[in-house]
Formats: C-alpha cells, structure tokens, sequence
C-alpha cells in the first residue's frame, strides 16, 4: 500500500478546498487575494509534481503502486493503482495543467471570479487524477463526473452568453454519456459481481463465451460513452461548439487533456473482453477511428474561426489515437500513447497562441488574424508543423508509428487515410500561418527580439498586454514539442513501457 | 573521412542557429564555403563509396549513410549553387539566411542518406523550408504561389512515405517514384513550379530549380533499385515534360516563368536519361542534372540582374542591355548557349550523350524538337532582353550580385570542355567528336530559329495567346472539390440537440450490432 498513490487525488481535492476558502474575506485586497491564490495554485501543482517525482523511479522500473481506500479489500473496495500507463497520462496532464495555469493567471485576470476558476481548476485535477489512478468501474464513474462538473463550469467561467451555450450543451451531451456509462457498468456489475476492474476481467471471459450479445451490449455502451466524452464522429458535435467557446486556456484544457483522460479509459476498457474479443472488434474501432479523422479534417477546412478550425482538428487527432487503439498491435499502441502525449502538447500551445492572437487582433476570423509577437508565431508554425506531422516535430514520430503498425498488421487503407488527412490539415494550418505573412495587414514589420523575457512597450494599438506569464508556457511547449521531435527516444521508451504494463 | 562528412552537414546547421543572433551574411558565406571545401576534400572517397550505419534508437528510422560517386556529385552541386546563391543574395530580412542555411544542411542530407525513411524526413523539412523562402517577398502572388508549392509538395512527400511503408507492394512504387516526381516538377505534377519559380526572390529561384528539384530525381535515382520497379515507366511523362514545357515557354513573356518552364523541360531530359536505364542514359541523365542546376542558375541570377536593374520582369518592356550591363549579357548567353546545347558548353555534352543514348527513332526526333524549341525560346528571351530598341533604363547593379555569375559561367566552359571532371564520377567517357553531332547541332539551331521567326511573323511571341486547357485547372479543381465537400458536410450538420441525441443512439445500436458479428 503506497500513500503516494492517495495523495495524487487528495492533494488538488484539499487545494480546491483551500482555493474556495479564500472566497469568504470581504475585508481583504484583492491583489492580496489574488497572490494568496496564486501561491495556493502553486503549491498545489508543486505538491503533485513531488509526488509524482518520488513515485516516478519506480513506477518506471515496472513496479506498480496500489492503494485500497479503507483497508478494504479489492473486491470490495475501491482499488487505486499507479503503473507505467497511468503514471505516463498523470504526468502529461499535470504538465500541461502547470503551464495552463500559468497562462490563465493572466489572461483570466481580467474575468471576475477567479476565486470560482481556480477552485474548479483543481477539482478538475482531481477528477483528472482520480480517473487516472482508479481500478473501479463505479469510482471511475464518479471521478468523470466530477471532471465533467469541473469542466462545465470552468468553461462557463468566461461568463459570456456564448460560454454558457456552449457550456450547456457540453453539460446536456456529456450526461448522456455518463448516464450510458453507468449503464454499462450497472449491467457489468450484475453479470460478473465486482465491480472493480481485475476481479471482473476474470468473469467476463466467461460471459464472452456463453452470452456474447451482452458482452457486445456492454462494450457498445461504454464505446459510445467514451467516444461521445472523447469526441469521436459521429459523436462530436458538441465539441466544435464547446472548445471554441470556451476561454482559451480552458479550451486548451479541453482539447488537450481531457479528451485524452477518456481515451485513457477506453484504453483500459476495450481490452478488458481478453483478447479474442478485442481482434473481432478491432476493425469496427479502426473503421470509427478512420472516418473520426477524415471527418474532422474535411470539416475543419471549411471553418472560418481560428478555434472551430482548432476544435475539428483536435477531433481529427483523436481520430488517429483511436485508429491506434483500434489496430491494437503492439506498435500501433505505442504510436497512439505518444500521439496523446504528443497532442495534449501541440494543441494546448495552438489554443494558448490563439487565444493570445485573437487578443492582440481582436477577432476570431482567419483571414483577419494579426501576427502579433514574432515568438508566438513562430511557436505557432511550430506546432502546426506538430499536428500536420512534419519532421523533426514530435507529431511526425507517433503519426508514423501508427501508420507503420497499420501497414504492418494489414490495414494498408488506414496509412493511407491518415496520411491524406495529414494533407488536408496542412493546408488549413498553413492557410493560419500565411496570414502571419501577408503585406495586407498593414502592420510595420517588428524589430527583432530577443525571445523570453522583454516587457513590451505599451502599444496602443494591442488591447492586451502580452506578459511573461502567457508567453514562456508557450515557448516552454513549443521546446518540448521540438525536443521530443528531435530526441523521440525519451518519450518512446517511456510509452514502450506504458504499453506492456498497461495496454493489451 | 566520417568526421569529414559530419561536419559538411553540421557546419550549416550550426550557421543557421548563429544567424539568428546577427552576422547574418558573412557567417552563411563562411559556413557554405566551409562546407563546400569540406565537401571537395572527400572526392576521393568516390572511388570506394563507403556506406557508414549510425546506431539511433529510433527503430524502425536507422541512420544509413552512403558517400559514394552520386551522392559526393549531388552534394558537391548543392553546395556550390547555396554559395553563389549567397554570394548574390543582397542584405535580407530575418529569416532568410537562417532558412537558406537549414536548407543546405538538410539538402546535404539528402545527398548522402542511404536510408528510405532518412530521405522522406529530409526531403519534408526541406519542402517546408522552402516554402518559407518561397513566401519571402511576402507579396500576394508569392504567398499564393507558396501555398500551392507547399500542398502538391506535401502531397508528393505523402505519397513517398505511402511508398516507403508499403515498400513490398507494387503500388509501393509506384507510389514512391510518383512522389519523386512530383519534387521534380515532372508532368502531370509540374503546376507548382511555374507558380513557384517566378514567385520567389531571385536567388531562391536559383536554388530552387538547380538544387531542391533535383532531389526528386535524386530519389528515384539512389532508390530505384530498392523498390525493385522498372524505372522506365518514366519515360513518356519525361517526354511529355520536355515537349510541354518548352511549348509553354515559347508562349511566356515574364522572365522568369520561361526559366521556370525550362526548368520542367530540361528535368524532362534527365528523367529520360534516368528512364533509359543504360550506361549512356544514367551518366548522361546526372550530367545533364549537374549541368542543369549550373547553367539554370546562372540564367536565374542574370535574370535576378536584370529585373534588380530596371525593376521590370516582362520580356517586351525590356530591350537593350547589352550596352549598358555587358557582363550580364556575356553570362546570359553563355547560359543561353548551353541550355540550346551548343559546344563548347556544357549542355552540348550532356544532350549529346542521352541523344545517343535513345534508341527509339521517335523519341529521337521528339528530342530534336525539344532542342529545337529551346534555342527558340532562348533566342527570343536573349534577344528581347539584350539586344532590339532600349525599353527601361537599367541601373548600376553590385559587384557581389555579377561576381557568381562570373563563376558559374566559368562553370559552363570548364564542364564543357573538360567534360571528364564530372564523367569520371559516372564511369563514362565522352567519346564523340564534333564532327559527328555537327548535323544535329545545324538541324537543332535551324529549326530553333525557324521556330522563332514563324513566332516573330504570326504574333505569337509578341502576343502569346492564352491558353484554356491547363494542367494547372485540374488541380485548383481538386482543391476546390475538397473544399466543397468540407462545406457540404457542415452544412449538413445541424445545431439543434436533439438530433446530437438521436444520432448517439443511432450509434449505440448500430455498433452493437456490429459487435455482435
């Protein structure tokens, strides 16, 4: 039994708890306030990189670390485990959540409520981590609805009319998918009697075998919930809406992680019917991951909003982790860990330059984009070239594992869909890029700076000032994002072992 | 020799890094120079190529190097060409060297990479870096012509890798040489290029049309034999490019589109020299490759000359300039010369060789067309730029502007005289004597000029009519097909949830049903 393991959950819970309590003084400053809560945020993040940081050595020398809540047993209880896989997923949303908040410590400053945001920040982070450590269907039940609650609010924190549609509609879809969910597990608990993850595995190879329909039934269900969560076609609607109408960093969040928290446990849901039953579902799961990616890059062509056409390709993406998941080989599983690892980078920093160049233009339409720092521009083209999947991004790596374990088990005609989305997806990223460079926004040309670090001067033409705290997140994941291109062995082995521990 | 070979593609990578700090010229002159030298210092590693393996953790992506004769000939053309490139390139913004840098590092990578997956990954990131210094004059027609350079060059690098993964396949190949092409600009796949090549600034005209299209052909050169395809399969797409290409020239008046046309021709010549597969063909096919990115680049700088010196790019506003820009002139014809494939210049050397080379009598006499039309259209761009009544007045132009175009014409002699420098990397010796070509050479000029004073006297060269059918419509059309589609089907999505509902539960029973199978 390893503390480390209960603390990852508890820890952003008491935050959230503390964050909520700073709302109560009416008497105090609220600069005081506000710095109260950004070192409350601080050391919350800070708590969790710790505990990750001791729990990494030996999680990745295969050890594995589990908890029971109360001393129950398993069977019982509720089991939490950290291995490599979860471990891998922890890591990734702690790391983006860090830089995200940094960047909304400015770019939310100018929203009230922020005592709401940061409070719901950390109960998203612990739904997140909840979902992540949990070995219980049920747990893992509460866990995404406390995650979907956070996340309707966070979203709804913008207090905009459109924040709020977006909000409700997310809020309407994701309860019916949750609602799914629950049956699923209803129907999972009442055939095999547990309700935690390893005793079931054991009842339902029998149940496979004798009533396959219900097998079928449950795994229908909890594909739909998950893929509905997960923004899969034709599951996806409220997605576009939902991420282009958030406030940037939340759309961030959304696009970068908490899409993948639900692919996360569709990974360990789909090979929990054993083996047989995962190759005779593998084509209808990589036929579903097929057409998410044509879908969402034929429909982000078409888009005039720089975070609808963000939102649709972040569908396509996900598209291609399924259709990893799907082929379910060994390779293909390792490509479509570290394309989650590889997206939740690339897309959080597109959402995060964005949100900064919707700012500094005023306005979300394309061809209207202004360039704005010369920085952000370039960290922009440098995820774009991610997403597209150019070498020596990081993109390009997961992208060509999965294309290679497609071809290498048979599905020739996956390579070729997700290399053809690839194009089509270069040409609207690169439609964002030239705008940066047409003569027609009338702008002098900047003179060069240095990149980290330069207060720039008040420019009554900027409605905002751009400060330190919106731009090095970006250029801290615009690095990464080229690092790990340049260097893939890092997040490869890492992945390799997430995958034999964890997957299939 | 590996420390050698190391530091000839590194020392530009590391440039381009130190140009961002400042010293932007001097420091990309140092570092293609160096690499150049370094280059020349391995010449003799030709004559026992050496395949070195570098162990990376990046399976199945290994790191195979080859420093062979064609891979020494590739590279040491490139970096000649980024050196008079540079030399010629006036002070820049930004990016500019920075990308220019990157680009030859990644190019030399090209040239020595033995490795399918190594060269796709070389061949993207120049593509993209090269799009980049398309768009540099940031003018509308650079950026649109960027953004059709960059999706058919995305495309081809799709269908490269598409070729390397289902590399057992027939399509494989296929896929992997149709790729080729497309970085080659040969027909059908050439619409990028007469876009492209005007668009960009002069000096990465250049570079583009001497050094990036050749990698194309470079691929199906080095890794034809690994795919196990008939390469012929080339052949009539080389022709057609050949004769397209100068027919469409014939029809230009802006300066640097009929370069760029003649680009598409004579990148026809060495995908026939590569096509025929013989001895004769592939030395002459490399030759010509060789020969090519000199003499095109030579033509592209005067040209860059030129339009820096009167402002103007069409060929009916300009007249005269003999008088007032004599060294340009000298070096335009002499690039005239031996793109026509007159002796003593190198184009004479490498067209003859793939003349004889060609067995068939029909492609024999289509190859005469070809040349025919070239000292056409050349006569006419010559004439009409240099020679006539005075249009725009030139102003004085930079020595370091005419100092590459000194150098590159030296080229043409040398390699036309002394062909055996670059022939003895092929293992081919030139053995033809003038006398022999002499009726080849007369019947290619005669018909050449005829050509142009038919053009002259039906109005063709002065007005050239506008052409319907296009090549070029076929690919907007697919562009355009894409986008429709992309609006039908968000169209069709409506906002209302209810229907949101209706079709996840559609869903659930559907897949269901199918999970049941």
């Amino acid at each position: 039994m390893s503390h480390t393991v209960i603390l990852l959950v508890v820890t952003p819970l008491m935050t959230a708890f503390l964050l909520s309590m700073t709302a109560i003084p009416h008497k105090v400053a609220y600069t005081t306030l506000k710095r109260i809560r950004m070192l409350l945020s601080v050391s919350g993040f800070a708590g969790l990189c710790v505990l990750l940081g001791t729990a990494g050595p030996h999680v990745l020398s295969g050890e594995v670390l589990t908890y029971q809540l109360g001393g129950w047993s398993p069977f019982l209880g509720i089991a939490l485990r950290l291995d490599a896989l979860s471990f891998l997923m922890a890591t990734i949303a702690v790391l983006v959540s860090f830089l995200t908040m940094f960047y909304s410590f400015s770019y939310m400053e100018r929203m009230r409520g922020l005592g709401k945001y940061d409070t719901f920040y950390f109960l998203m982070m612990t739904g997140m981590m909840g979902v992540l450590l949990t070995r219980d269907f049920f747990n893992m039940y509460v866990f995404l609805e406390i995650l979907g609650l956070s996340v309707y609010i966070l979203i709804s924190s913008g207090e905009k009319k459109e924040n709020y549609k977006a909000s409700l509609k997310y809020l309407v879809l994701g309860s019916l998918a949750s609602g799914l969910f629950l049956l699923a597990v209803g129907i999972l608990y009442h055939v095999t009697g547990s309700l935690n993850m390893d005793y079931a595995a054991q009842g339902i190879q029998g149940i496979v075998e004798r009533n396959p329909s219900v097998a079928a039934l449950v795994f229908a269900l909890f594909v739909v919930s998950l893929g509905l969560k997960s923004g899969v076609v034709p599951l996806h609607f409220w997605l576009p809406d939902a991420h282009s109408m958030a406030p940037s960093p939340v759309s961030a969040l959304l696009s970068g992680i908490v899409l993948k928290i639900t692919v996360y446990c569709m990974i360990r849901v789909v090979p929990f019917f054993g083996p047989q039953f995962y190759q005779g579902v593998s084509p209808v799961i990589a036929s579903v991951g097929a057409a998410t990616v044509l879908g969402g890059t034929l429909l982000a062509l078409s888009q005039k909003n720089i975070k609808r056409m963000l939102a649709y390709s972040s569908v396509s993406q996900i598209g291609i982790i399924i259709t990893g998941i799907g082929i379910g080989t060994d390779i293909a599983l390792k490509g479509a860990l570290f394309h989650i690892l590889n997206h939740a980078l690339m897309k959080s920093g597109l959402f995060l330059c964005a949100g900064i160049m919707i700012h500094q233009s005023g306005t979300r339409d394309i061809p209207h984009l202004r360039m704005g720092t010369p920085g952000i521009a370039a960290s922009f083209v440098v995820f774009s070239l991610g997403v597209v999947g150019i070498p020596p991004l990081n993109g390009f790596v997961s992208k060509f594992i999965i294309c290679y374990g497609a071809v290498k088990a048979q599905y020739d005609g996956l390579a070729f869909v997700i290399l053809i989305a690839s194009l089509i997806s270069c040409s609207y990223y690169f439609r964002v890029v030239q705008t940066f460079f047409s003569r027609r926004q009338g702008e002098k040309k900047e003179k060069r700076r240095k990149k980290k670090g330069e207060k720039k001067e008040n420019d009554p033409e900027t409605p905002l000032q751009l400060s330190n705290w919106m731009r090095i997140p970006v250029y801290i994941l615009a690095v990464l994002c080229l690092l790990l291109g340049l260097f893939p062995s890092v997040g490869l082995k890492a992945v390799e072992l997430a995958v034999t521990v964890g997957g299939g | 020799m590996e420390l050698l070979l190391l530091l000839a593609v590194i020392v530009p990578a590391a440039g381009a890094v130190i140009t961002i700090f400042g010293m932007r010229k001097w420091v990309a002159l140092f570092c293609s120079g160096i690499s150049l030298g370094l280059l020349c210092m391995l010449v003799p590693q030709a004559a026992e190529p050496v395949e070195i393996t570098y162990q990376i953790q990046m399976n199945p992506l290994q790191v195979r190097v080859i420093v062979d004769a064609f891979s020494l000939l590739f590279a040491l053309l490139v970096s000649l060409l980024f050196l008079m490139a540079i030399i010629y390139s006036r002070r820049e913004s930004s990016s500019y060297y920075f990308l220019l840098l990157c680009n030859l590092a990644v190019l030399l990578g090209i040239a020595f990479s033995n490795e399918l997956l190594l060269f796709y990954v070389f061949l993207e990131m120049s593509a993209v870096i090269t799009y980049f210094l398309v768009i540099h004059k940031r003018t509308d027609e650079s950026i649109a012509a960027g953004f059709k350079y960059l999706v058919m060059n995305m495309g081809g690098a799709v269908f490269v890798l598409l070729g390397i993964l289902l590399k057992g396949d027939s399509l494989g190949a296929l896929l992997f040489i149709a790729g080729c092409l497309v970085k080659a600009g040969s027909f059908p796949v050439h619409v990028w290029l007469a876009d492209a090549h005007p668009a960009a600034p002069s000096a990465v005209s250049a570079l583009l049309s001497g050094a990036v299209v050749k990698t194309g052909v470079y691929g199906i050169l080095r890794f034809a034999p690994a795919f196990a395809v008939d390469v012929s399969v080339v052949i009539p797409l080389a022709l057609a490019s050949m004769l397209l290409g100068v027919f469409l020239a014939l029809l230009q008046t802006d300066v640097k589109r009929i370069l760029a046309y003649h680009t598409i021709s004579q990148v026809g010549f060495v995908l026939l020299g590569l096509g025929l597969q013989s001895t004769a063909g592939i030395s002459g096919g490399i030759l010509h490759m060789v020969n090519h990115g000199i003499f095109k680049a030579l033509l592209f700088l005067c040209m860059g000359c030129v339009i820096k010196a009167t402002g103007e790019r069409n060929l009916h506003h300009l007249g005269g300039l003999k008088s007032k820009m004599p060294l340009t002139a000298a070096a335009c014809l002499i690039g005239a010369l031996s793109i026509s494939g007159i002796p003593p210049f190198n184009g004479f050397v490498s067209k003859t060789i793939l003349f004889h080379g060609v067995e068939s009598d029909t492609v024999k006499m289509l190859f005469v067309i070809t040349c025919a039309g070239t000292v056409a259209s050349f006569i006419k761009l010559f004439r009409h730029t240099f020679l006539l009544n005075p249009g725009v007045l030139p102003k004085k132009i930079p020595a370091s502007m005419k100092l590459p175009l000194i150098i590159l014409s030296g080229f043409c002699i040398v390699l036309g005289v002394f062909p055996s420098i670059v022939l003895n990397f092929t293992g081919y010796s030139f053995e033809f004597q003038l006398t022999e070509c002499a009726t080849e050479i007369l019947v290619t000029v005669g018909l050449g000029s005829a050509i142009y004073w038919i053009g002259l006297k039906t109005g063709v060269i002065t007005n050239p009519p506008h052409l319907r059918v296009s090549i070029d419509r076929i690919f907007c059309g697919m562009g355009k097909i894409t986008d429709y589609s992309s609006s039908v089907l968000s169209n069709v999505l409506t906002q209302d949830i209810n229907y949101y509902a209706t079709y996840m539960v559609l869903f659930l029973v559907l897949l269901f049903f199918l999970f049941t199978l």
